[in-house]
Parts: structure tokens; sequence; C-alpha cells
């Protein structure tokens, strides 16, 4: 056996996670091996060590503490819950009330919409008929040669 | 204390009551876990303070997530996985104001450093007592790694068989054997001046070292 498999042996033999063969392998390595067998009562020493060390109680008004804290984290919707179905209830109506009012306020924009379109033809079409140029004048004749008609903006007669 | 691995019959109906806002059901919890989730925080954090705040909101973490909370895991192991995950968060915090991590390698170059010359904290035959010794102890496992830190407090302080341990770390078990040999192994390597000072027999001079 080698020591770095010895090494990672010592440290489950501690633990009791170590089969007959590898105890009897392992107890054979370290008789003949001084480096395992320190390492192996180094170990064996802090673990018991370790397993020894005082413990001390929790803070006193420990329990207080918590539930100040816990108090200040419950948010109001947590304590309703426990009043069970009526609050259930309650909160399921507002919400289709809310959805309710949220819809009549989407379909009353949408036809302000539709109707701010419609106005916006009828003026574009009343302008384009409205459109009347003068395209020529003769200064020397009696008759002053006026032609009015229709045209398409930004279109000019020559 | 080991603790059972099934959830027992009380902490089962105290979770119970606690699912319906039953407050004096969980001030019984905190009642039966409030010293064993203070001694663990106490050893992973090692200022009192902060080691207070993190076992109160253990507690409270705890009730407000009791409603997803499986009685497959024990409430033991689901308090103290609440509890390790804070002190962690809690650490790396920490660390990133105050200093870098202390890798395994600062720590095992921190004990033989110590050891070469003979012992930052005094002279080490003069470290008799076992009160002093814990001392060092602590101060060796407080130098570990969170990860080997935490398994190593789980199985030897809290005496947390592997299995709960993976439970509560997240890992497998292999990986829990690991680490807790390497964490041995480093703290052993950091308590080594004070082990020989009243160890039989001379120092060895090669941890590895064999036929």
């Amino acid at each position: 056996m080698r020591c770095r498999d010895a090494e990672r042996l010592i440290s489950r033999s501690l633990d009791g996670d170590i089969t007959a063969r590898e105890a009897l392998e392992l107890r054979a390595h370290l008789t003949c091996c001084r480096a395992c067998s320190v390492l192996h009562s180094d170990l064996t020493r802090l673990r018991d060590m370790l397993r020894r060390a005082p413990a001390s109680p929790a803070p006193t008004d420990f329990e207080l503490a918590v539930r100040q804290r816990l108090a200040r984290r419950s948010t109001p919707i947590r304590h309703l819950a426990g009043n069970g179905l009526k609050v259930r209830l309650a909160v399921a109506v507002l919400s289709v009330v809310l959805c309710a009012c949220a819809m009549g306020v989407v379909w009353d924009r949408h036809r302000q919409q539709q109707e701010s379109e419609a106005e916006l033809a009828d003026l574009e079409e009343a302008t384009r008929a409205q459109t009347f140029v003068l395209t020529a004048y003769d200064p020397l004749g009696d008759v002053a040669l006026v032609r009015l008609g229709v045209q398409e903006p930004g279109v000019h007669d020559e | 204390m080991r603790v059972g691995e099934a959830t027992s019959d009380r902490d089962s109906v105290l979770v119970e009551r606690c699912r319906e806002d039953d407050l004096d059901a969980f001030d019984e919890i905190v009642a039966r876990y409030k010293d064993r989730v203070w001694n663990y925080v106490r050893n992973l954090v090692n200022d009192a303070e902060d080691a207070e705040d993190i076992a109160q909101e253990t507690f409270v973490r705890a009730y407000l997530g009791l409603r997803s909370f499986q009685s497959r895991a024990t409430l033991h192991t689901w308090l103290f996985r609440i509890a390790t995950n804070l002190c962690v968060d809690h650490l790396r915090r920490r660390r990133r104001t105050v200093g870098p991590i202390v890798s395994l390698e600062q720590v095992r170059s921190l004990g033989s450093s110590s050891e070469a010359s003979g012992g930052e904290h005094g002279d080490p035959l003069a470290i008799s007592t076992e009160h002093e010794f814990q001392t060092r102890l602590r101060e060796a496992i407080a130098q570990l790694p969170d990860r080997l830190r935490t398994v190593l407090v789980l199985h030897d302080m809290e005496d947390m068989p592997y299995e709960q341990i993976a439970a509560v770390v997240g890992c497998p078990l292999g990986t829990v054997k690991s680490r807790l040999f390497h964490a041995r192994r480093a703290v052993r390597q950091m308590m080594e001046p004070y082990l020989r000072g009243d160890a039989p027999g001379p120092a060895r001079s090669d941890a590895g070292g064999g036929p």
C-alpha cells in the first residue's frame, strides 16, 4: 500500500467507513510506516478534540429576536391569506373588476383613434378639391386668360 | 446527539402547523433547533454578531419557505442547508470587501511557516491545556476554505453522517469524503507545531513520506 492511499484510508477509518480487508491492509502499512502512523495518531487526536469542542447555547432572547425579525418580513398578503375563502373571493372579484375597467379603457381609445383617422381622411379630400391654380395672364390683351382648375398638390402647369 | 435520517413525528406535526400560520409551532421549532443552528453558524462564521444575525435569518427563511419544504428531507437537514447557504454567502460578501479567498495552498504554507518559525502564537511547548489547544484548533479551522470547513464542522463537530452532509452541502458522497480528508490534513498541517509540542518523539520531516 502506498502512503497516498493509506492517508485517505486513515481519514475514512476515523469514521468507521472502512472494510475489514482495508483495515487489515492499513494496519500492516502502519506497522512499517512511521509517517503514516504519526498521521493516524494526529488525525485521531484532532478528531477527538473537535468532538469535545465546547458548545455554547444560543444567545438569550433568541426566539424573541427571530419573531421580531419575522414580523418585519411578513407581508400583509400573507396575513390575509390565513382568512381563507372570503379573502380569496374578494381578491378574485377585484381582479375581474380591474380587468373589465382596463378593457373598457382600451376599447374607448381604439374607438377615438378610428374617429380621428376618418376625420383626417375627410380633411385631406376637402383640401385636394379646393386647390385652384392661376396658370396664365396676358397684360396686353383685353381679355385676361385665366384658367381655373383642380390640380394635385405639388404639380404645377407650365 | 446524532439526528435520525427520517423526519421525527414531532417535526412533521410542527411543520404542518407552521404551514397553517401557527406561530406557536414555529416557536417550538426555534426552541428545538436554535442551539444546534447557533453552534454550527458560530463555527463557520467567526464574528458573534454576524453569527447571531445569520442564525436568526435561518429560521425566518425556513418559516417563509415552509410551503416549499418537502418532507423527503429532515427538518434538521433543511435548516442546516439554509444556514450553510447563508454562511457561504456571508463569507463571500465579506471576502469581497475584506480580502481574497484563502486557498488550500496558502493554508498549507501558513502551517509550514508557523512551524518553521517555532509558532507565531507563542511557544508550542507552553500550549499544553486543552482550552488553549481548542483555541488554536478553531483558528486553524477558520483558515480553511469554505467548502472544506463546512464539511469538517458538520462531520466532526455536529456529528453528522456523510449522507446528511451530502444533502446539506449539495454534493456527492465521494466529494464529502474527499473534502473531509483534505480538511483534516490541512488542519493537521497547521496544528503540527502544537501537536508536536507535547507529543512523544521528534516531529517527522515529511508528512507524505514513508515506504
